[in-house]
């Protein structure tokens, strides 16, 4: 096997001992509630068409089925088995079983998340890079004072603003997926839904101006989304590329007579991307979040509206844990997404995962 | 140069501390600035009719006009500051003192169970604020519905029998209080225990632990004061970045009961509504939207400083 696969492999198993530690302290906060409370997460879909009486005793019999009055190892364990086969419960405020719900939403969070990192990656680095080597200069005061503005406005006012201009005064851009008549052309039989991710969709059923309204839609959230990170990113690189004007290695490009573009583009760029990318790494969370909010902002049926329900009405706490589950996996991919290529594009972290 | 003078030689420190100076002061003078009514306690007061829906200009009385169903802005204001302060000030506090003893800690004891211990440091970092948030709102009101209590807005009503641990725990501590100090110890955790596992070689607390000083000991003495400078820093920050979160949480209705981000909520359809404007119902949206950024940029900024003056010279 060659030794870049294998520590992808490697690095995707770590994916599961997190996953581990995180669904036993979860565990851990449901443990706390009595037994009762605990038989919710088991109740199966008939539980509508029950009496109050037969609801107390299928509890019953779900508490001797789980041993939901037995130490914590053996109830998670138990429980563990049952993320892995089942539908994660069924949610009384959705009406449907709570994976299927998360697996249905999750191609519209996916677009939305996937243009913010395309967006945001790129731009981040080449203007975080450009500001630094310019250090004072033109360009740099520009960026930090665009990076300040972004990273002290608060995405949910950003969005309101955003929404007043240009939605309610000039009606450029809107909130949703995808305009009205539109949604229901896409729910349609003829419309295939190949991915879910209605900007392949329409591309690949041949239909441009679905594809434009959904961009049309989806250019508040990527923008609100994309703008904090670009300017936390942007910073990072920034200020490792500052550092490396006097190091040797510039020197010696310098000396060699290389123009100075190539030095920045060829040289320093590939050492500014390994802090830059484990910053992002370490605030993967706070983007996933940030997805959420946009997504409940700007009314986007993505997996966060399966939390609106059950926060507004009866308690739901299937579908509150499969969130939380699903929302650590996703993260979870984002990171191993982001180590990978960092390996991928450094050549430093590439030699180093392959020496061990 | 002594860090204190290097800490006032620029402006921005100042401004910075100014304006954190300034929220401190409404929040401890806001029952001389604004005095509750007495029958109705708490940030919103009603100077009206409650079934007035849109939001009042300025006038005499009412200094910032008022939000639908007549609700004073400048009271909710002065109030809020109060509550962001405490709140921003607990979480930071709180997960700060938790992370710095874990990793101080974890750091100290080394091998297997201090790699063991950042590992779930590490884990918690995969976890959203937001999930966090709804998974204990949803633990408490599925063990209130379990116990024959009622759920309703958020809160237990008619409840009978015993209190268990995590009724009394969710009844008197915010959710999202917890769920944040739950999920913002981590980085502390791993600055301290970079810090400690560097310092545990130097020759201070080699010479320390010859003299046969304690674990306790050579932490609480040696280890700790030479850590709590850079998570000051973090802690500075925090203090901004979370009443920003819990504002924008209560902004989307998923739980938090952050005042600024409240009013934003009740001013919402006036800003946002059919033929809505940012600039004709000012008064419903710049003083909560300026007190919160200016909120986040006083701590942000307050951080900044901290770590120039402190450490990068």
């Amino acid at each position: 096997m060659p030794p870049f696969l294998q520590f992808v492999i490697r690095r995707f198993m770590a994916i599961p001992i997190s996953l581990l530690v995180i669904t036993m302290i979860l565990y851990g906060g449901v443990m706390l509630t009595p037994p009762e409370a605990r038989s919710s997460l088991y109740l199966p879909e008939t539980r509508r068409n029950l009496t109050e009486e037969q609801l107390e005793r299928l509890q019953e019999i779900i508490i001797k089925r789980y041993h939901l009055r037995d130490p914590y190892l053996v109830q998670y364990a138990l429980w563990a088995r049952t993320l892995f086969e089942g539908t994660w419960g069924y949610s009384p405020t959705l009406n449907e079983y709570v994976l299927p719900a998360l697996l249905r939403r999750t191609p519209a969070t996916l677009e939305l998340a996937l243009y913010s990192l395309l967006l945001l990656i790129p731009s981040g680095l080449v203007s975080g890079v450009m500001a630094g080597w310019r250090r004072r200069g033109l360009f740099d005061r520009g960026f930090r004072f665009l990076a300040f503005l972004s990273t002290s406005t608060p995405q949910f006012i950003l969005a309101i603003v955003l929404l007043s201009i240009f939605y309610i005064n000039l009606n450029w851009f809107a909130p949703g997926r995808v305009g009205l008549s539109y949604r229901l052309e896409t729910s349609e039989a003829s419309f295939i839904a190949y991915t879910g991710m209605l900007t392949i969709d329409s591309l690949l059923n041949g239909r441009i101006d679905i594809m434009g309204d959904v961009f049309r839609h989806l250019a508040m959230p990527v923008f609100t989304l994309s703008i904090y990170h670009w300017a936390t990113l942007g910073r990072v690189a920034r200020v490792s590329v500052m550092g490396e004007e006097k190091k040797e290695y510039v020197i010696a490009a310098r000396a060699r007579g290389l123009m100075e573009r190539r030095i920045v583009w060829k040289h320093i760029f590939h050492n500014t991307l390994t802090p830059s990318l484990t910053s992002m790494t370490l605030s993967a969370a706070s983007i996933v979040t940030g997805v959420f909010v946009a997504e409940i902002i700007y009314d986007i049926n993505g997996i966060s509206s399966i939390i609106l329900s059950a926060m507004s009405g009866a308690p739901d706490a299937p579908a509150a844990l499969g969130f939380a589950i699903y929302s650590v996996i996703i993260i979870l991919l984002l990171m191993f997404m982001l180590d990978v290529l960092q390996a991928i594009l450094d050549p430093r972290v590439r030699e180093g995962v392959l020496k061990t | 140069m002594n860090r204190t003078r290097l800490f006032f030689r620029r402006w921005q420190n100042w401004l910075s501390l100014l304006l954190i100076f300034a929220y401190v002061l409404v929040a401890i003078a806001a029952p001389y600035l604004s005095p509750h009514n007495p029958k109705e306690p708490g940030p919103y007061m009603r100077v009206g009719r409650a079934s007035e829906a849109q939001p009042s200009p300025p006038r005499e009385g009412v200094p910032l006009g008022t939000l639908p169903r007549n609700i004073d802005v400048y009271h909710a204001l002065v109030w809020g500051s109060r509550d962001a302060l405490s709140f921003g000030l607990v979480v930071a506090a709180s997960s700060a003192l938790f992370g710095i003893l874990y990793g101080a800690f974890s750091g100290f004891v080394g091998n297997r169970l201090g790699t063991l211990m950042m590992r779930v440091a590490d884990s918690f970092l995969a976890f959203p604020a937001i999930a966090g948030l709804v998974f204990l709102q949803q633990l408490y009101g599925t063990t209130i519905t379990a116990m024959g209590g009622i759920y309703f807005e958020r809160r237990a009503f008619d409840f009978t029998g015993p209190i268990s641990a995590i009724q009394f725990l969710l009844e008197h501590v915010n959710p999202l209080m917890l769920s944040l100090i739950v999920l913002s110890w981590m980085p502390y955790a791993r600055l301290v225990n970079s810090i400690v596992i560097t310092l545990t070689q130097t020759d201070f607390v080699q010479a320390a632990r010859a003299l046969g000083g304690s674990a306790f000991w050579i932490i609480h003495k040696h280890l700790l004061p030479n850590s709590t400078g850079p998570a000051m820093v973090l802690a500075a920050r925090d203090v901004g970045g979370v009443v920003v979160l819990q504002a924008t949480l209560t902004f989307i209705n998923i739980g938090g009961d952050s005042v600024w981000g409240s009013m934003l909520a009740q001013g919402r359809n006036w800003i946002l509504g059919p033929g809505g404007n940012l600039l004709t119902y000012w008064w419903a949206f710049l003083p909560p939207t300026l007190a919160v950024i200016v909120f986040g940029i006083a701590w942000n900024m307050l951080g900044d400083s901290l770590s120039d003056s402190y450490f990068l010279r």
